[in-house]
């Protein structure tokens, strides 16, 4: 696989904002409250379209596709609110995952034609593994309400990897979570790269973004005020000013 | 099959509000909570009529003709509103039912306001009983297959769900047609049962009594709507002697069960997993 490029432009909360990730390499935004982080998510995903730029996806210009198509390229995303379907229990919710990964129609439903078959059984058993791999395999008949906050992100994660990403996508993983739970998702994180996966993600717990991240990207008001490797980035003088207000 | 007297149009007319009520179970498990049931019905109604009685169509054929005829135009309707959420949706399929009832109503050829008479009675209770447990089993099927959770997923969240690679449009446009095509063949079947066709039983009255059944037994679990869709058919004819009262324990009983279950009837329960997954856990007794 080739270089992964992204480029942005347009929108007045995202402004002409450039960066790439390279596969299997963890790339973090981080950014005082309002700089366009969730925004600039949503465009790369699909959720709201830019009005000027472009996005490009393995070579490929995906600019302007429906969500649904950029999922079955291979890449997923997770909410910063975790978005999972309330009526369902968190195996349902990661068979959902597979729906872009399988192919029956309502004939093979109703004819119990073997596709169907298969690929139901195919479904649960790729969705219990995933539950069972992020350390929740013994909630999973439980509906999203009755799971803790932690758990409910974890589900959400299986549901983004059961449609088989490249490029994973994942907005505060550790938001509202106390150390212990963000360390566990740190730990998480460390094992999605070994998976091969690429990661991009919006955080704002900077233990978990410094200790993570090849790559960090900051913004402020909506454009890239620095681009670089953590360290770079922890001593350079315009990230400071951006996060605590003073003149650079 | 044996007679049953008194109480055959009794169970006829539930088990064909069973067929229609599964149809608008599939419609409404993408989100779309249709209220142009008799209005599809209607449609079917008119297809199969006309083709038996002015072309000489036999039975089964044109039952197959009004369920083709739904389809695409479920399908239309669906493409049409695909953008469109929750109320406005809901105001577009109630224009697009009133609107089918009027142009039936300015047909000559379909009778106009005295509607299409001179059906010939084709369905018996055979009929009858073998249509609603293929409705059954079909919306049985979806319910539980790839399509039928990738609705249900679309129904709680359509962001989430596009998200996750299910495709709003396709989900949306499969539920309608397959949904409206249950309808029509439902209402074909009524046409040879009732031997007429009026705009007026298109409108959004009638429509309105399968949207009562549907929540009266809860979205989530399709057995919900069926049983709600019997209970509810058969209970003014059950509680006739009690003469005039008898609508007022209808409308009694319907407010009791949306003050004591506001999810319906049925609900699927916490933490067994999904009574209706074919390859889930099953709950022992869906009736709780």
């Amino acid at each position: 696989m080739r270089q992964i490029t992204r480029r942005f432009g347009g929108l007045v909360a995202v402004s002409d904002v450039s960066f790439s990730v390279e596969r299997n390499r963890v790339l973090s935004i981080v950014g005082p409250n309002g700089a366009g982080k969730t925004t600039l998510f949503n465009l790369i995903s699909g959720v709201i379209r830019a009005d000027r730029g472009s996005v490009q996806f393995d070579g490929q210009d995906v600019t302007g596709w429906e969500p649904d198509r950029l999922t079955r390229l291979g890449l997923a995303r997770t909410f910063q609110n975790v978005r999972l379907f309330p009526h369902l229990d968190a195996l349902e919710n990661v068979m959902i995952g597979r729906f872009c990964r399988t192919r029956s129609q309502v004939w093979d439903a109703v004819l119990c034609l073997p596709r169907d078959r298969a690929e139901r059984r195919q479904s649960r058993e790729r969705a219990a593994e995933l539950l069972d791999w992020v350390g929740i395999g013994h909630s999973r008949f439980r509906l999203p309400a009755e799971l803790p906050y932690g758990e409910q992100r974890r589900v959400e994660i299986a549901r983004a990897l059961a449609s088989e990403p490249s490029l994973l996508i994942l907005d505060e993983p550790t938001q509202g979570m106390v150390a212990r739970e963000a360390h566990d998702v740190m730990h998480l994180i460390g094992r999605l790269v070994e998976r091969g996966l690429t990661l991009m993600m919006v955080e704002h717990n900077m233990n978990v973004v410094m200790s993570v991240s090849d790559r960090i990207v900051v913004l402020d008001f909506g454009q890239k005020i620095a681009e670089g490797p953590p360290a770079e980035i922890r001593a350079d003088p315009r990230v400071i000013a951006a996060y605590l207000g003073a003149e650079a | 099959m044996a007679s049953f007297g008194f109480w055959e149009p009794i169970i006829i007319f539930s088990l064909l509000n069973l067929i229609f009520t599964a149809g608008l179970y599939i419609t409404a498990l993408s989100g779309q909570l249709s209220m142009a049931t008799a209005a599809f019905g209607g449609i079917g109604g008119y297809v199969s009529a006309v083709l038996t009685t002015n072309f000489d169509w036999p039975f089964l054929p044109a039952i197959a003709a009004a369920a083709l005829a739904g389809a695409v135009l479920g399908g239309l309707l669906a493409a049409l509103t695909i953008r469109m959420r929750d109320f406005i949706l809901k105001l577009t399929t109630l224009a697009f039912g009133e609107a089918m009832a009027v142009i039936a109503f300015n047909i000559p050829y379909l009778g106009g306001a005295n509607g299409f008479s001179g059906i010939p009675l084709y369905t018996t209770m055979t009929d009858i009983v073998i249509a609603a447990l293929l409705a059954i089993y079909i919306a049985w099927r979806f319910d539980g297959s790839r399509l039928g959770f990738a609705s249900r997923a679309v129904r709680d969240d359509p962001l989430a769900a596009s998200a996750n690679g299910v495709s709003i449009r396709q989900t949306r446009i499969i539920t309608f047609m397959l949904g409206s095509a249950i309808i029509c063949a439902g209402g074909a079947l009524a046409a040879h049962y009732v031997l007429l066709v009026t705009p007026s039983q298109m409108g959004f009255y009638y429509s309105l009594n399968y949207i009562i059944f549907l929540l009266f037994g809860g979205l989530q679990v399709l057995w919900g709507p069926l049983l709600a869709s019997v209970l509810l058919t058969a209970a003014p004819e059950v509680l006739r002697f009690t003469s005039e009262y008898r609508l007022i324990l209808y409308g009694l009983i319907i407010v009791m069960v949306v003050l004591w279950r506001p999810d319906g009837l049925l609900t699927r329960k916490k933490g067994e997993g999904s009574a209706l997954n074919p390859l889930g856990p099953r709950a022992p007794d869906p009736l709780t």
